[in-house]
């Protein structure tokens, strides 16, 4: 059957995910960002089975800096190259960021990731190409 | 880009690209049509009669156009009013018509309401027909007849208007009956609600949905978009089956490509641990859309988005526009940006 209707469609078994160990460790600092609206479910989520993909932890830096390079490459004419510079140059622009007006889009983006990181894509920015 | 080429600035050709790199990296390509799913045997089924079998499938379809909604449309009506919405011979076709408009002609676009693809895009391609009349059609009129009330970076794409083209862009919303009901293709006529407009060139974009493989597939739910899980993009009907891009629902963002490519990688993420039975790890999206108001004019949005509880969700402070009332230099450095990220686009999606 090519098109199954909707009843054969729920006989495909949905996976479910166990707890993922210490998630709640890295939780309040996603909670952090989000403010005192979405605090408190951040930090009481139960890691359910349900609940497998909502985690509020830590986004890993090399998923970060495969976003930077959507936009930033070596070759790039006008946009800055971020790719092989110092980690803590890196890290000095991305905390100078947040609040500042005459930039077009990083002190928005920047407003998003946490500390810890910021701090963690400038690593791994400093160490490779895209 | 597509824009890009109706007004003039680019070729086709330099916004063609091809598989080859992807191959060359290992990438298998079929060029071949999906015509059906096949979740009981986890088949995709092509046009050719084979099968293709997946453990994870992952969707990138695009979306279909709709006319359904609009009387009078009739089969090959594109020939006449390109929608030009999916880059390739439309493309042409309207810059071609766009080209040979009598002076002072009127250039008619209509817009569907949200969501639909590339939310900006229309005001883009208006600003970039105004920029090419300016310079080859001076007595000419842009008409855009919109579905909705209000439109993103509309106060931006209007205070450029008033600078680069003022008087000659006309935008009409919903709520002065400007959507589209019905159209006269022979008679060359656009009927809104309160209203009929006869235009010189039709650019009619239709309202958008998730195509049909998808939708007779039952991956939509019936609601036209897929659902599904903003931490994996696994379908919220079919387990295994991921759909990202502008298929699905994946409100507050937009359907942009930067959010599809990121929701491409976010998915990729989640695969390689799925595939080895561990949990899929945080991810993130973010979204910058650049819009041309001119060659040297651009104008951006930007946010950061995660899943929250299962819900795609907007980090606070983090979307916005460029500012009204920049400096010149500040909207050309954002046009110069948006062509780099055009050239940094295409290399991260085609190798």
């Amino acid at each position: 059957m090519i098109f199954p209707g909707p009843e054969r469609r729920r006989s495909v078994p949905v996976r479910r995910w166990p707890a993922r160990a210490g998630w709640s460790n890295t939780g309040p600092t996603i909670a952090a960002l989000l403010g005192g609206l979405t605090l408190a479910s951040a930090l009481t989520a139960e890691p359910a089975s349900e609940a497998a993909s909502e985690h509020a932890g830590d986004v890993a830096p090399e998923l970060l800096a495969a976003i930077c390079s959507s936009c930033h490459r070596p070759d790039n004419v006008a946009m800055p190259v971020i790719h092989g510079r110092p980690a803590g140059q890196l890290l000095a622009l991305l905390e100078r960021f947040p609040g500042q007006r005459d930039v077009t889009v990083m002190h928005r983006l920047t407003v998003g990731l946490s500390g810890r990181e910021l701090e963690a894509v400038a690593q791994r920015l400093a160490a490779g190409t895209p | 880009m597509s824009n890009a080429v109706i007004g003039g600035l680019r070729t086709l050709d330099s916004i063609t690209h091809s598989y080859e790199r992807l191959t060359a990296q290992g990438v298998r390509h079929v060029p071949a049509w999906a015509v059906g799913l096949d979740f009981e045997a986890r088949e995709v089924v092509l046009d050719e009669g084979s099968r293709l079998p997946w453990d994870r499938l992952v969707l990138a379809p695009g979306v279909e156009f709709d006319y359904g909604r609009i009387d009078g449309t009739v089969p090959g009506i594109e020939a006449s009013w390109p929608h030009a919405w999916q880059a390739g011979p439309q493309t042409e076709l309207l810059a071609r018509q766009l080209a040979a408009m009598r002076p002072g002609g009127v250039f008619v676009m209509t817009i569907p309401d949200n969501p639909y693809r590339c939310p900006p895009g229309p005001y883009e391609r208006a600003s970039l027909v105004a920029d090419w009349c300016r310079q080859h059609n001076p007595t000419a009129k842009i008409l855009l007849l919109d579905a909705k009330d209000s439109f993103t970076k509309q106060a931006l794409f209007e205070e450029a208007w008033a600078a680069r083209y003022p008087g000659m862009i006309e935008w009409l919303g919903g709520a002065a009956g400007a959507r589209l009901t019905a159209v006269d293709v022979a008679a060359g006529t656009f009927m809104t609600e309160f209203d009929s407009f006869r235009a010189d060139v039709g650019n009619l974009i239709p309202p958008q949905r998730a195509p049909a493989l998808l939708r007779d597939a039952g991956l939509d739910d019936g609601r036209g978009w897929c659902e599904v899980d903003p931490a994996t993009c696994e379908s919220r009907v079919v387990a295994g089956v991921h759909v990202l891009g502008d298929a699905i629902n994946a409100n507050p963002m937009p359907k942009s490509a930067f959010a599809a490519n990121n929701q491409a990688k976010a998915c990729a993420a989640a695969l390689i641990a799925l595939l080895r039975d561990e949990l899929p790890p945080p991810v993130l999206f973010m979204n910058t859309c650049y819009s041309l108001a001119a060659a040297d004019y651009g104008i951006s949005i930007a946010g950061v988005y995660r899943p929250i509880d299962g819900v795609l969700t907007a980090m606070p402070g983090s979307v916005g526009t460029s500012p009204l009332g920049a400096s010149a230099a500040l909207r050309q450095l954002e046009a110069q940006y948006a062509f780099d990220w055009y050239t940094t686009i295409v290399r991260d999606t085609f190798g």
